[in-house]
């Protein structure tokens, strides 16, 4: 054999080697950045807010107040809706003439005495909270919302940092060094890993005890949305990541992961994010309703959702690399 | 150590199947000269006389020299023969004087000159055959599912003739250690204790699941094959190749290893007289789902099996089923592979990574005539006319909110009628006894047939399409994606289809084999949703080298279910390509390097059938044994 053949025979092999290794890199460079890798963890628990700041100072005066003649101002109304059902919050809203209202910033601020407490809100994922109700009660104002629905829908939106800027940036030199052109394909996946997603209330008997109340709800949806800061929701890109029938799969141990749709528009925007070394943020959007026969079921007060939600993306190496 | 007395095992085994061979060789020997059998896998042993100059460098081996002495002179017979008798009155003394001395014209013995009538390439077979006798143990990494191996196979084969017909046999024990599972680490429960896995918990393991059950032990057989497809007799047990039953009027070049992730050993055995025959097919020796016969009786025979037109003439009745076909795939709802995706994607056995599905049958059964116009030394060409019909139940339920249990179906028969051609040439034979140099297949077809039938429902694909139906449009149905429910749910009352096929393939000596073919059809369905639209328009090209020098080449490209000509030849890469690319090279008689390009569907990270092109190397050490390789 002579040398040129060798060459030849040797080049062969060294090139089938390395292809030959393309395939088992590819799976193997699938890594998935999750709590390891310090993406941060949602535990929260998020009260429904005062039911007194919900309905609004206007009704507030209303409610258990009486008259000049010592009778209550409404007849019917309880003088504390500390006890009272979504029910009494529909009817409330009715009197008051509201179709939906808005209160933000519902997250609660540490006790600046506390240490612990400011630390642990100032590493915490979640930036701002915000509780929408909804009466839909055939008010033309509100159809946009309800449809053909009657009951009340109540969302919870939570703002929520994946990567910090200083972080995404760090990530943008990373991807734009191996390969620009397709950086993006190297996200290959977006996925919540859930341990706990319930909806509770304070027990009748022992306030100090909760009762799950998710089996009440017409529908739940966990919905991701793009929006976030100064954007309208209404603007943002929106993909439904879980529904009520998932709730029930949830293994608390274990945990369970749901994928964002990976053709959804949202995940090619928080790509762009990402490629752009923007902060990467998000709004996890809890949407629920709650049909009217069984709003006399669901208090609001000491009422609330729970959720313990682990994010994670999966990066190809291999794409990001361009191979 | 326990490595040391498996290979010395081996030794033995290989020994024993030595010992075993030279005896038959021996006993060959004694039934008379062996000739050599030509079949797509039949390497030349040394130089043949149809080798061309320019491709053989070894000179064919040259004549014993004369003995040194004259052999000692035969004693003279007791009376000397009588002068050869002159033609005339007188003839008939002569004759009646020396009977010995007739010239006979010699009988054809069968086996004698051999016409090629079988397929001339291995199309869609996965798989290379050594041209050599050889033992050796193959080194390289394998991926199953999400599971990465490192594999070790040691593997013999041996071929010889026999009864004038090629013998091959070939035997591997795959031994696979895993390196990495690319599934996100998980918690598994072991003796009731719940323990996290990870990618490389297991790593150095072997896997059990390829020992743990008797029909396992079938994956031992790479390989037993004896005769040749369209010979009086085929005997074909195969771990690689595709298969086809009678015309492939219903089943055509099937082969039940296209997925990745699942070996099958799949069994044909075919045997025809001037009388009767029948060939029969199974996918798998171990549990066969898929199974085809046809028997065939060739009554004019009995009139004048002399006469090729009426020997040939035969009517026979075909059977395939699948009797696991998929009618509806389960989706993951309750994410077996905990990677997120639930009901989008289909739910995957995580043992077996295979699919997992709601079955049915689908059963097809028809007649077949066939006869001979043309039987030469050179030409045989002969004409056939099938008919046959699909049977199933396909579901009745919306698609929208398919049901999963107790799934309501309605019955559906289609049917499908074929006119075809084949023509066989063989030519530039050196000696009336040799094999020919080339040889030429070319079949055509002319098809009608009902929208919801396919002809060849068991096709090249059919492993991969039978779970989904891949169309290379998007938006496909993953629950119904499946081949029974788009094709034979398609709507009964369009009109029938019509359809071409041409298939043409040259074979040159066992140097190179080439092959193509082209099926086409007027189908159009305007009522069909995108992602459900299939033009069912197949084309394949297929080149083969046997062995050249130290070199053996073999690969395929399929394009499968384009929807127009202009699909079916664009340059774009579509899921439903097959492409199959193998290489062996023999660096030294002690190292081979096999190198594949291969896109046999595996289920992958998303837990759908890919056609990624999965590229393996490895390396294989052994040594050749036997004079087949000298």
């Amino acid at each position: 054999m002579n040398r040129a053949t060798t060459t030849a025979i040797v080049s062969a092999i060294c090139l089938g080697l390395l292809l030959g290794g393309c395939n088992l890199f590819k799976s193997a460079g699938e890594i998935t950045l999750g709590q390891k890798e310090k993406i941060p963890r949602v535990t929260e628990k998020i009260d429904w807010p005062d039911i007194d700041e919900l309905t609004g100072s206007d009704l507030n005066k209303q409610v258990g107040a009486t008259g000049p003649d010592g009778k209550p101002l409404i007849s019917g109304i309880p003088k504390s809706l500390k006890k009272g059902t979504l029910a009494h919050v529909q009817g409330l809203l009715s009197l008051a003439g509201d179709c939906r209202r808005e209160i933000k910033g519902a997250i609660t601020a540490p006790d600046p005495n506390d240490p612990v407490a400011v630390k642990k809100a100032e590493s915490s994922p979640i930036k701002d909270i915000t509780i929408n109700i909804t009466n839909c009660s055939g008010d033309a104002r509100c159809d946009w919302v309800c449809g053909d629905f009657q009951g009340i829908q109540l969302s919870a939106e939570v703002e929520l940092e994946i990567l910090s800027e200083k972080k995404a940036q760090n990530l943008k030199k990373e991807l734009a060094a191996a390969n620009p052109e397709n950086a993006a394909d190297g996200i290959v996946q977006l996925r919540l890993q859930f341990f706990k997603l319930d909806l509770y209330q304070a027990s009748e008997e022992d306030d100090k005890k909760t009762e799950i109340t998710t089996g009440y709800l017409d529908t739940f949806d966990l919905v991701l949305n793009d929006a976030w800061g100064d954007i309208p929701n209404e603007d943002g890109l929106e993909t439904v990541v879980l529904k009520g029938d998932d709730i029930q799969s949830i293994d608390e141990v274990q945990g369970t992961r749901f994928e964002v749709d990976p053709a959804s528009e949202f995940i090619a925007s928080i790509k762009q994010r990402v490629i752009n070394g923007e902060a990467t943020r998000f709004r996890i959007i809890l949407r629920l309703r709650v049909l009217k026969p069984d709003l006399y079921e669901m208090r609001f007060d000491g009422a609330g959702v729970e959720i313990d939600a682990q994010p994670e993306v999966v990066v190809s190496v291999l794409d990001v690399v361009g191979l | 150590m326990n490595h040391f007395r498996f290979m010395k095992r081996f030794a033995v085994a290989a020994s024993a199947l030595l010992f075993v061979a030279a005896m038959s060789t021996q006993a060959s020997a004694q039934i008379g000269a062996s000739t050599r059998a030509v079949g797509a896998q039949s390497p030349p042993s040394g130089a043949p006389a149809d080798c061309p100059p320019w491709i053989c460098k070894k000179a064919a081996p040259k004549p014993k020299a004369a003995p040194a002495k004259a052999a000692p002179a035969k004693a003279a017979p007791a009376k000397a023969a009588p002068a050869p008798t002159l033609p005339g009155p007188t003839a008939s003394i002569g004759k009646s004087a020396a009977p010995e001395v007739k010239k006979k014209k010699p009988k054809k013995k069968r086996g004698e000159r051999r016409f090629i009538e079988g397929e001339l390439a291995n199309v869609g077979s996965i798989g290379l055959t050594p041209w050599e006798n050889r033992f050796g143990i193959v080194m390289g990494a394998e991926r199953l599912g999400f599971i990465y191996y490192g594999l070790i196979r040691p593997e013999i084969n041996y071929t010889r003739d026999l009864w004038k017909r090629e013998l091959s046999l070939s035997f591997a024990i795959p031994l696979r250690l895993e390196i990495l599972d690319t599934r996100p680490e998980r918690p598994v429960e072991v003796d009731g204790k719940t323990k996290t896995v990870g990618r490389f918990s297991k790593a150095g393991q072997f896997r059990k699941a390829d020992w743990n059950e008797v029909t396992d032990y079938a994956q031992i057989i790479r390989y037993i094959n004896f005769g040749g497809k369209e010979e009086h007799f085929y005997l074909d047990i195969n771990a690689f190749k595709a298969s086809s039953i009678g015309h492939g009027t219903v089943l055509k070049r099937y082969n039940p290893n296209l997925d990745l992730n699942r070996r099958r050993v799949s069994f044909e055995l075919d045997a025809f007289s001037d009388y009767v025959g029948f060939e029969s097919y199974l996918n798998s020796i171990a549990g066969p789902e898929i199974l085809g016969g046809l028997l065939f009786v060739k009554p004019l025979s009995l009139i004048d099996r002399k006469n090729y037109m009426l020997r040939s003439f035969s009517i026979g009745a075909s059977f395939a089923a699948d009797i696991d076909a998929p009618m509806r795939n389960l989706l993951d709802f309750d994410d077996e592979d905990d990677d997120g995706r639930h009901e989008r994607e289909i739910a995957i056995d995580q043992e077996t990574f295979q699919p997992k599905y709601l079955a049915t049958e689908v059963i097809s059964y028809g007649l077949s005539t066939e006869i001979k116009l043309v039987d030469t030394p050179k030409v045989d060409w002969k004409t056939y006319f099938d008919t046959s019909f699909i049977e199933t139940g396909v579901p009745t339920d919306d698609e929208n909110q398919p049901t999963w249990e107790n799934v309501p179906t309605k019955a559906i028969r289609s049917s499908g009628m074929i006119w075809g051609n084949l023509l066989r040439l063989n030519f530039d034979r050196p000696t009336p006894e040799s094999e020919p140099l080339h040889a030429l297949r070319i079949r055509t077809e002319l098809r009608r047939y009902d929208n919801n039938y396919l002809p060849s429902y068991f096709d090249t694909m059919y492993e991969v399409q039978r779970v989904q139906y891949l169309t290379g449009a998007s938006g496909m149905d993953l629950a119904n994606g499946t081949k029974l429910q788009r094709v034979l749910g398609r709507n009964p009352t369009s009109d029938p289809v019509h359809g071409l096929y041409f298939e043409a393939s040259w074979k040159m000596g066992n140097y190179l084999a080439m092959a193509f073919a082209i099926e086409v059809n007027d189908r159009e369905d305007p009522s069909a949703k995108e992602g459900q639209k299939s033009g069912d328009n197949n084309f394949f090209f297929h080149m083969e080298i046997p062995h050249i020098g130290n070199w053996q080449f073999l690969a395929t490209y399929h394009r499968r279910t384009a929807k127009s000509l202009a699909d079916m030849f664009s340059a774009e890469w579509r899921d439903n390509d097959i492409i199959i690319l193998k290489t062996r090279y023999r660096l030294a008689d002690a190292i081979h390097f096999n190198m594949e390009a291969i896109t046999p569907f595996g289920i992958g990270p998303d837990s759908l059938f890919r056609n990624t092109i999965n590229l393996n190397f490895n390396a294989e050490f052994g040594f050749s044994y036997g004079d087949r390789n000298k």
